[in-house]
């Protein structure tokens, strides 16, 4: 899954904690439509995006587009790890979700995301998110923590 | 000798002006019962004039059932001569010149005289008192509660028929009666003392507050009661007028309520899951499937075909596991209330059984404990949670081939275990809550097709028929789901419809 960046782009990796195959594969479908060639890795739940965090797999700077409802972990029990870990709680989250729920909204927000994406149409909102994410990541610089 | 005449009738005539000026009749007898001297009040109270009664057996005043035995009486008391009330513990009537009677006290006085004793009655007409109580008695008998009077040392003295029909003791069977009979026993030794604080400081006012009170009835079964109780002042002392009402229906109904609350509230419960998960686990797949669509359409367009068979495969899965979850849900929605029938199932075949239908992979096996009972159950609720947990077992379990073991114990004098133990990979502790959750899967169901029902439905299925559920794993190998199930359902069923009736 792991795709070469071309000299000429910001070395963003992005992180996908989803579970269904389904979404990661339309990410993934829209980011190649932009031509973009940035990493993408995948976690299938809050749990395995820790351990790959804390693992030092995800290259920094890294994005990561959580989504809520996932076995084990789920995308807000992540966050809560993620934000008292002193060596993860800087990332940049964005949520893109199913769940319409002010609930989740607010607990995602206290988390600090970054953004809350509601996916309610079904295939535009993933080009347009990647288009949007990608506006983010050439303005915005991402914080880089030293090993 | 003049002079000592003279205070003798001085002394005399004082002595009739005392007993003229008397409010109550007075009477003077002899020792043989002749009248020797009446009072104004006598003839106003017997209606006979003053002639009429001189010289008369005192016997003319009494009712004539009375009067054998009345000579006899006199002459106890002659010889042991001393002030006091006459007939104690009996009613004493006087009869009137026209033959009617009325109810009397009387205190009877010896005299001594030249002429030697003489007894001096004094009778009161308590008519209008005997009314008044009379009166009293029959306001009691009308309550429509339960009425009991003690005395201090908490003896019934009254009752009405409410207090015979809630305790079931007859009218004799109290009266006399210490009240602590129509207590629980274990009740019965602070009673004397709440009975005491009672009388040292007089006021109406509710038993026990803030204590739930039960009385006892006479087959020795307990009912739960509020009792209020007044202080009674009476000529016999301070009495304890309580007035005792069954709470039964109101306790049953406010039992009812509260569970009608529960069920309303786990109901509300279940369907604010339900609805969230209508919105995300039912629409997940649906958008999946919208996805797919645009997918191919977009494949065929720039002519990558091959992509299109794995699409289709992603697709079919989704509507597999949209048709799965409703299934599901439904199942769940009528988990406990799809009872079937009760009927003999030999566990260890039957377990078999289900499992076989499972159709499970090559190289899993079930293992059942020889000595499963076979006992009445209603199957298909136990088939239900039996066939969820073999499911599980194979579905979530790592290797090509694995061996799940149904075993059993006695829980309770209700209730069996049952436990299915599988060698899968086990389910962490930090999970353990998780599993029971509707829709709760522990793997992307991309790996593991599962609706996250199995559990959940489990758990509710058991707890209908009052039993739990448990989990035992270490989560590094192998686990154990346990349930209790009643032994004997039917009588399960039984009893939370008498306690229904019975409460």
């Amino acid at each position: 899954m792991q795709i070469q960046p071309k000299q000429n782009y910001k070395e963003v990796t992005l992180l996908i904690v989803d579970d269904d195959d389904i979404d990661a594969i339309a990410l993934e479908r829209a980011l190649r439509k932009m031509r973009l060639l940035n990493t993408v890795l995948r976690a299938r739940d809050g749990r395995e995006a820790l351990d790959l965090l804390r693992s030092g797999a995800v290259p920094q700077p890294y994005i990561i587009l959580l989504d809520l409802n996932m076995p084990r972990m789920s995308g807000l029990e992540f966050l809560k790890m993620l934000r008292t870990d002193p060596q993860l709680t800087h990332a940049v989250v964005f949520v893109l979700t199913t769940s319409k729920s002010d609930e989740d909204l607010v607990a995602a927000y206290r988390k600090h995301v970054a953004g809350y994406v509601f996916k309610q149409h079904m295939d535009r909102d993933f080009m347009e998110v990647i288009g949007f994410i990608e506006h983010y990541w050439r303005l915005v610089e991402l914080p880089v923590t030293k090993e | 000798m003049h002079d000592d005449i003279g205070d003798i009738e001085r002394a005399n005539l004082r002595f009739r002006q005392v007993v003229e000026a008397a409010p109550t009749a007075m009477v003077m007898v002899n020792k043989r019962g002749i009248i020797e001297m009446v009072n104004t009040q006598t003839e106003l109270i017997f209606g006979y004039s003053r002639d009429e009664l001189l010289g008369q057996l005192i016997d003319i005043l009494l009712p004539e059932c009375f009067r054998h035995q009345h000579p006899q009486h006199r002459d106890s008391f002659f010889s042991d001569l001393s002030p006091r009330a006459m007939g104690t513990g009996r009613d004493l009537f006087g009869r009137r010149k026209d033959g009617s009677e009325f109810p009397v006290e009387v205190g009877i006085n010896p005299i001594e005289t030249d002429d030697g004793v003489k007894v001096l009655s004094a009778i009161t007409d308590i008519s209008a008192r005997k009314r008044l109580e009379e009166r009293f008695r029959q306001v009691v008998e009308a309550a429509p509660n339960a009425m009991v009077m003690v005395n201090k040392r908490g003896i019934i003295e009254m009752v009405n028929t409410q207090a015979e029909t809630i305790f079931g003791y007859s009218r004799a069977g109290l009266l006399g009666q210490p009240i602590d009979i129509l207590l629980p026993e274990r009740f019965r030794h602070q009673h004397p003392q709440h009975r005491d604080s009672f009388f040292s400081e007089l006021s109406p006012r509710a038993m026990g507050t803030g204590r739930d009170l039960f009385a006892r009835r006479k087959d020795g079964s307990e009912f739960p009661v509020e009792v209020g109780l007044n202080p009674i002042e009476t000529d016999d002392g301070v009495k304890v007028l309580s007035a005792i009402t069954d709470i039964s229906a109101r306790v049953k109904a406010s039992i009812k309520l509260a569970e009608h609350r529960d069920e309303l509230e786990r109901s509300n419960k279940e369907l604010a899951t339900f609805a969230y998960v209508a919105s995300h686990d039912l629409k997940s797949p649906l958008r999946g499937i919208f996805q797919i669509s645009h997918w191919i359409e977009e494949d065929l367009n720039n002519g990558h075909t091959e992509a299109i068979p794995q699409h289709m495969n992603l697709l079919r899965g989704r509507l597999r596991r949209m048709e799965r979850l409703l299934d599901d849900l439904l199942a769940y929605s009528r988990a406990g209330r799809l009872e079937g029938s009760v009927s003999q199932v030999d566990l260890g075949k039957w377990a078999q059984n289900i499992f076989e239908m499972q159709t499970p992979p090559e190289g899993f096996t079930l293992e059942v404990a020889a000595d499963l009972p076979t006992f009445n159950t209603l199957t298909t609720p136990l088939e239900q949670v039996l066939r969820n947990l073999f499911s599980n077992a194979i579905k979530h379990h790592d290797k090509p081939a694995g061996r799940i073991e149904l075993s059993w114990r006695v829980a309770s004098k209700h209730y069996y275990e049952f436990s299915v133990a599988d060698d899968g990979p086990g389910i962490s502790p930090e999970y353990q809550e998780r599993v029971y959750i509707m829709f709760q899967t522990l793997r992307p169901r991309d790996e593991v097709e599962g609706s996250g029902m199995g559990l959940a439905l489990v758990k509710k299925i058991v707890e209908a028929y009052g039993g739990s559920t448990s989990i035992v794993s270490d989560g590094i190998r192998g686990s154990a789901i346990r349930f209790t199930w009643p032994i004997n359902i039917e009588e399960r069923l039984n009893r939370a419809n008498s306690a229904e009736a019975k409460l």
